[in-house]
């Protein structure tokens, strides 16, 4: 059997279970929301940082 | 290059490559070549996926960009945490679910197997050309520069990385990558703290800001909505975004490297490692460019960056006009390095408005040099239209040769070739499997046995190689190859990411109506290239939105007609 065919088969996706229509889920609320707020507070300090050189020395 | 060079170039590159075929020996199956063992740590992922997007390029051109033009370009990378944020919530959970190897795939999954092969078939067309100026891109520069014939360096780097990707398929790609990334970022903080160290006596570094600023290479951000200024807040946070969206998520190259962990939450840390320290690392070599252009207010540089061009102008009848014209730059260098020296020297005692006029008197007499620098400019132009005047590639690579100690020469070469041996190893890796996993296992010979299966990929691999190769060596028939080859990205990344986007997020919509609107997308794009001006970089979006649009037009059509 192809690999192709054997991915509808694994156990997170019981047989029996119709294989298409695998669209995005809601992000599950397991603590990763947290590390998500985290990248984007970097993201925020990064360019108040860049924003502040610029203002400093631009 | 001194003999010590050679010594670092080698021992860091040949080193790297022995260490990933050492580490990942003994692989024997299909699978294992394909996914890399799927037992990759998030540290492993993070600098893979960091190295594959870091190419060559981007080592030469970015600091010399910032010599140029000052550090705006980091903006553009300001859309790409958000996405690694948006691509971990949706869409890891549903790759990682359906265990698959290929992005498209789920595509299969989720619409049918004509939608899989034609995004599969879109990513081959526009990323086998892309491998190619993977190794063209820095092969053109270094063989320029260091005399380097352009063929043997093209061939050399494309049978290294065939050599490795091949004997340990996807895992060799990630352990040496990260080898690669560490080289990369340990060669470039090297170079910052002898660039910083080579500042003349009595240029502090905040002397060093000072000036840098008063010339206008500290201004980071641009909160304007100015749609003529490239690079602003508002750009890099919505077209950013949507670059980063098509390339991480739906770009083999990328998502092999998050695949092949040994769970979603390691493949989630990756790819939030990246959206943590890939702006700082814009922002890091951009500042080696600030610092070079610094280092040039005080230490003459040459007229024109691209020396074996200028000679070649030099040698012709035009060489009196351009050594009136080096003369004028000359005398215009020296004079704005009086006014730099001064303005540096007064700051501390200075007040306000003398340290106000100071910046006038050094913006006037810059203006003075870039005036000269374009004369120049323009006799090499008037004397051969043929010659690239553009010379900012030349750049950093130029200051490297010129100035930097031997041993640290050779660590920074091996960072560029380090950069475009872990791209285009990606590329290769990607092309490989996405032959062999969406069309020759999938359609072509189904029924093999895994040996089978294992030899193929390999083949598959090095056929990949050998046509990045042959690419490479003949890109030089072609004008403005690298323009060329965006240009085609631009042109199938909106439809890829569009139908990757129905599938994502438009449940109703069906596999004919994606199908028959990428298609239409495809042709509607194509023929808005020949015939209208619009830049390439629109055509993402178009793209994409035309696959959107059209797909749900479809799916109710299609609804009405079966009512």
């Amino acid at each position: 059997m192809i690999l192709v065919l054997s991915v509808t088969e694994t156990p997170e996706q019981p047989k029996g279970s119709p294989p298409k229509n695998q669209t995005a889920e809601q992000p599950e609320d397991d603590g990763w929301g947290k590390a998500y707020v985290l990248v984007l507070v970097a993201l925020g300090v990064n360019v108040f940082l860049y924003w502040l050189l610029g203002y400093t020395y631009g | 290059m001194s003999n010590l060079d050679w010594v670092v170039l080698a021992v860091t590159l040949l080193g790297v490559v022995a260490w990933g075929v050492w580490r990942t020996r003994g692989i024997t199956s299909a699978d294992a070549y394909l996914r890399g063992g799927a037992d990759a740590r998030w540290h492993t992922i993070g600098l893979s996926i960091m190295a594959t997007q870091a190419s060559a390029i981007t080592f030469l051109s970015t600091p010399g960009q910032a010599w140029e033009n000052g550090m705006g370009f980091v903006q553009f990378y300001f859309g790409l945490p958000i996405a690694m944020v948006l691509l971990s919530a949706f869409v890891l959970p549903v790759y990682h679910r359906l265990k698959v190897i290929t992005a498209y795939e789920y595509l299969e999954q989720r619409f049918d197997r004509p939608t899989r092969q034609l995004a599969a078939l879109l990513f081959l067309l526009q990323r086998g050309l892309a491998a190619g100026i993977t190794i063209y891109a820095p092969a053109i520069i270094l063989s320029t520069l260091l005399g380097w014939p352009l063929d043997s360096t093209c061939l050399a780097i494309g049978a290294l990385v065939i050599f490795y990707t091949v004997s340990g398929g996807t895992r060799a790609v990630s352990q040496t990558q990260k080898q690669q990334m560490i080289v990369i970022m340990g060669g470039m903080i090297a170079a910052l703290i002898y660039v910083l160290g080579s500042l003349p006596e009595g240029v502090t570094f905040a002397g060093a800001l000072e000036v840098a600023g008063a010339l206008g290479h500290l201004d980071v951000v641009d909160f304007s909505f100015d749609p003529n200024t490239r690079y602003t807040f508002w750009s890099g946070i919505t077209g950013g975004l949507f670059l980063a969206m098509s390339y991480f998520g739906t770009d083999q190259s990328q998502v092999q490297r998050y695949l092949a962990s040994e769970s979603l939450t390691q493949s989630r840390l990756g790819l939030l490692m990246n959206g943590l320290l890939k702006v700082p690392m814009q922002f890091l070599i951009l500042f080696i460019g600030v610092m070079v252009f610094v280092f040039y207010l005080f230490v003459e540089p040459p007229a024109f960056f691209n020396r074996p061009a200028r000679d070649v102008v030099a040698a012709s009848a035009s060489a009196e006009a351009l050594g009136e014209a080096e003369a004028a730059f000359h005398l215009a260098f020296e004079k704005r390095r009086l006014v730099a020296t001064e303005h540096v020297a007064s700051l501390e005692a200075a007040s306000e408005s003398q340290r106000m006029a100071g910046r006038e008197r050094l913006r006037a007499a810059h203006a003075d040099v870039q005036r000269s620098r374009e004369a120049v400019k323009d006799v090499i132009r008037a004397a051969n239209p043929d010659l690239e005047t553009n010379d900012t590639d030349y750049v950093f690579l130029t200051f490297v040769l010129s100035f930097l100690p031997a041993g640290l020469v050779g660590l920074v070469i091996a960072v560029v070739l380090s950069a475009a041996m872990s791209s285009t190893a990606s590329e290769l890796n990607a092309l490989g499997t996405t032959t062999i996993v969406d069309f020759y296992r999938r359609s072509w010979v189904p029924d093999a046995d895994d040996r089978h299966y294992l030899l193929a990929s390999k083949g598959f691999t090095v056929a990949w190689g050998l046509v990045a190769i042959t690419f490479a060596t003949w890109a030089s028939l072609l004008e403005n190859l690298i323009e060329a080859v965006n240009i085609i990205g631009s042109l199938f990344y909106g439809t890829i990411l569009g139908i990757f986007l129905v599938g994502f997020f438009l449940k109703s919509i069906g596999a004919t109506a994606v199908f028959r609107a990428a298609l239409v997308s495809q042709t509607l794009v194509a023929f808005l290239f020949f015939t209208s001006d619009l830049g390439f970089l629109w055509f993402n979006a178009l793209g994409c939105t035309f696959v959107v649009v059209l797909a749900t037009l479809a799916q109710n059509v299609f609804a009405h007609s079966r009512t």
